[in-house]
């Protein structure tokens, strides 16, 4: 029965092509909101979840947002004080762990083997929880001076790169996280800070009166077991030269964004799923209504209950996976527009679906879907029931 | 003791006090009130009656396509006894002519004339064209007798009603059914292919097939061997 059915989809390719074509845009659509609802949602989840630290401080008088430093890539060459600022911290209860960061510009293609516009950050890895939980595989043990860390989002084509004029090898790569972490590159703290004392290309981001040996632009502070972070945090704020940003904050502020666009985005999706729905709901039925002469004459030379079933079964697949096609590269044209909107805006916490759960979501959309189409072609079939077929005949309505 | 009637191995059709009833309420009306009727086989029987009669619905009545009320059906020797049985019955042993020439727009000729063979159980198809070569030559075969060779590949849409109906013709005999029961036949067809067809049904004949009729024209009439009128009702021979 199937080449039967595939024959008369395929003549009909005006009608089946449109149907098909309106299934692709609506299933394209859906997915990508589904992706992008979820990627967003995963981005929130795991920057709460795992981001490691309580408060960050950083140089009094900046004028960094909390948003900007934890979750986007962009740069701030930002500075404070070391001694003073670990002096201070001797006193400050309720500090379980904490771990510097020195920041030192974006790079992009012109100075380094690596495409894209990335951090360069050195990390203190003797005292560093922030990178390590992050690590594909086993964390080194070490980090040498000229070994690196990169961020999920940084394409290499291969582990050695060049940053500043200075070779680099790569010893681990970070799971996504939903953070700047994403795109940044991570090399010991005492090579970031020769790389800026010594390279002609960081020019810009460096003032004459500051030391980068002496220097720091972050510290990201854990409160020990069952201390307030909100304690902490006030106790922090009592150190001069320095401002705190709770992380609590920024991924609440991010979770509220979220539950707003999210749950708008969701009531948007269902929206024009139901629309969608009874879109193809009823071009569906009137497609069926329409070969209704073909079905009583075919009801009438033995095509039973059960194989109209099956006929519509066989016609729903095809129409399916003819739509799964053009979907395609719908789907691709919508993640490109993505990538380019992101790309301009990164602040936000976002993990992509990985492409594993990303076809889950398709399929699971397209499972629905098929049952919509199945179920839609059932309900035009009903005049086939056997005396509703006997009285179109004998009134003429079949045929013609 | 047995039923005389079911030992009788030369009848293809009886009917028994049959009552068919259409419409509802105040608008029901009878179309047969425990009506007889026989079909023997080789036998050619035309069913006459004033437009509106019923003769489309007895028609769809014994084909098991409408029900009836009242009264028994055996078909090839077999008692009617469920619905199921009926379909069965009605695509393993009956050819059905319908009145409106009816096709399937998005098969070929040919593919409308095989069509039964691709909807009756495999098992059955299996007697008559046991491969798929065997089912194309056959609707070629046909096709070839109602004239319709030569658009076997095109698509229904480009014939004209006569061609059509010609084709319905040729898709009736395609499981060799014992008894075919056709529904105004030779309406739309001029002289030549009004005689082709009836050179076929005479052919069906003499092979032992059983013919019933409806018609209104003298040329089928001309051929039969009984002749049933229906009217208020009843069948009268």
């Amino acid at each position: 029965m199937a080449d039967l059915v595939f024959k008369s989809w395929l003549r009909r390719y005006k009608e089946t092509g449109l149907t098909a074509l309106l299934l692709a845009f609506v299933g394209a659509s859906i997915v990508f909101m589904l992706w992008f609802i979820l990627g967003y949602r995963q981005g929130v989840t795991l920057s709460s979840e795992r981001l490691g630290a309580d408060v960050v401080l950083f140089p009094k008088d900046v004028p960094a947002e909390g948003q900007t430093v934890l979750l986007s890539g962009e740069p701030l060459n930002v500075y404070f004080p070391e001694q003073k600022i670990r002096q201070a911290l001797q006193n400050v209860q309720g500090i379980g762990l904490w771990t510097p960061q020195f920041f030192t510009q974006t790079l992009n293609a012109d100075c380094c083997s690596v495409e894209g516009e990335n951090r360069l950050v050195g990390i203190d890895w003797s005292s560093d929880f922030l990178v390590k939980p992050w690590i594909r595989g086993s964390a080194p043990k070490t980090l040498g001076p000229y070994e690196a860390i990169i961020g999920s989002n940084i394409a290499t084509y291969e582990d050695n790169i060049t940053i500043l004029d200075a070779p680099f090898h790569i010893v681990a790569r970070l799971y996504p996280t939903g953070t700047a972490m994403d795109q940044t590159i991570f090399i010991p703290l005492k090579t970031a800070r020769d790389l800026v004392a010594h390279s002609d290309t960081v020019v810009h981001a460096w003032g004459k009166d500051i030391d980068p040996y002496t220097s720091l632009s972050a510290i990201f502070i854990r409160a020990q077991d069952r201390y307030n972070p909100q304690l902490l945090a006030y106790h922090l704020n009592q150190i001069p030269d320095v401002q705190v940003i709770e992380t609590s904050d920024v991924l609440y502020r991010a979770r509220e964004t979220f539950m707003w666009t999210g749950r708008m985005l969701l009531i948007a999706l269902l929206f024009f799923t139901f629309l969608a729905s009874i879109a193809i709901y009823g071009r569906l039925v009137g497609d069926v209504t329409r070969r209704k002469s073909d079905f009583a004459l075919m009801r009438a030379l033995g095509l039973t209950r059960g194989k109209v079933v099956r006929w519509f079964a066989w016609e729903s697949f095809f129409t399916v996976w003819a739509a799964v096609i053009m979907a395609v590269p719908l789907y691709s044209w919508y993640r490109w527009i993505f990538s380019r909107f992101s790309s301009i805006n990164p602040s936000q916490p976002f993990i992509p679906l990985t492409l594993k759960e990303t076809v889950g979501v398709a399929l699971t959309v397209l499972v629905i879907f098929w049952i919509v189409i199945f179920l839609s072609q059932l309900v035009g079939s009903q005049y086939s029931k056997k005396k509703a077929l006997a009285q179109a005949f004998g009134e003429g309505d079949v045929g013609s | 003791m047995m039923d005389p009637v079911l030992s009788t191995s030369d009848i293809r059709l009886k009917a028994h006090a049959l009552t068919i009833h259409v419409g509802r309420g105040k608008k029901k009306k009878t179309i047969l009130r425990e009506g007889h009727l026989t079909l023997y086989a080789g036998e050619w029987v035309a069913l006459i009656g004033p437009s509106g009669v019923g003769k489309t619905t007895l028609l769809h009545t014994l084909s098991g396509l409408y029900p009836y009320e009242v009264g028994e059906l055996w078909i090839d020797g077999e008692k009617v006894t469920r619905p199921s049985d009926h379909d069965r019955l009605r695509i393993e042993k009956m050819g059905l002519i319908f009145q409106g020439a009816y096709v399937v727009s998005a098969l070929s000729v040919w593919e409308n004339v095989a069509l039964p063979a691709r909807l009756a159980s495999a098992q059955f198809v299996q007697t008559i064209v046991p491969t798929k070569k065997a089912l194309k030559e056959r609707a070629h075969m046909l096709l070839e007798a109602v004239g319709l060779e030569e658009v076997s590949d095109q698509l229904p849409h480009v014939l004209s009603f006569g061609e059509r109906r010609r084709l319905a013709i040729a898709r009736a005999f395609f499981l060799n059914p014992p008894l075919l029961l056709a529904d105004e036949p030779t309406n739309d067809l001029d002289s030549d292919n009004v005689a082709r067809v009836l050179h076929l049904f005479r052919t069906y004949l003499a092979q032992g097939g059983t013919l019933l009729i409806a018609t209104h024209q003298q040329e089928p009439l001309d051929d039969a061997d009984r002749i049933v009128s229906l009217e208020d009702g009843t069948l009268k021979t």
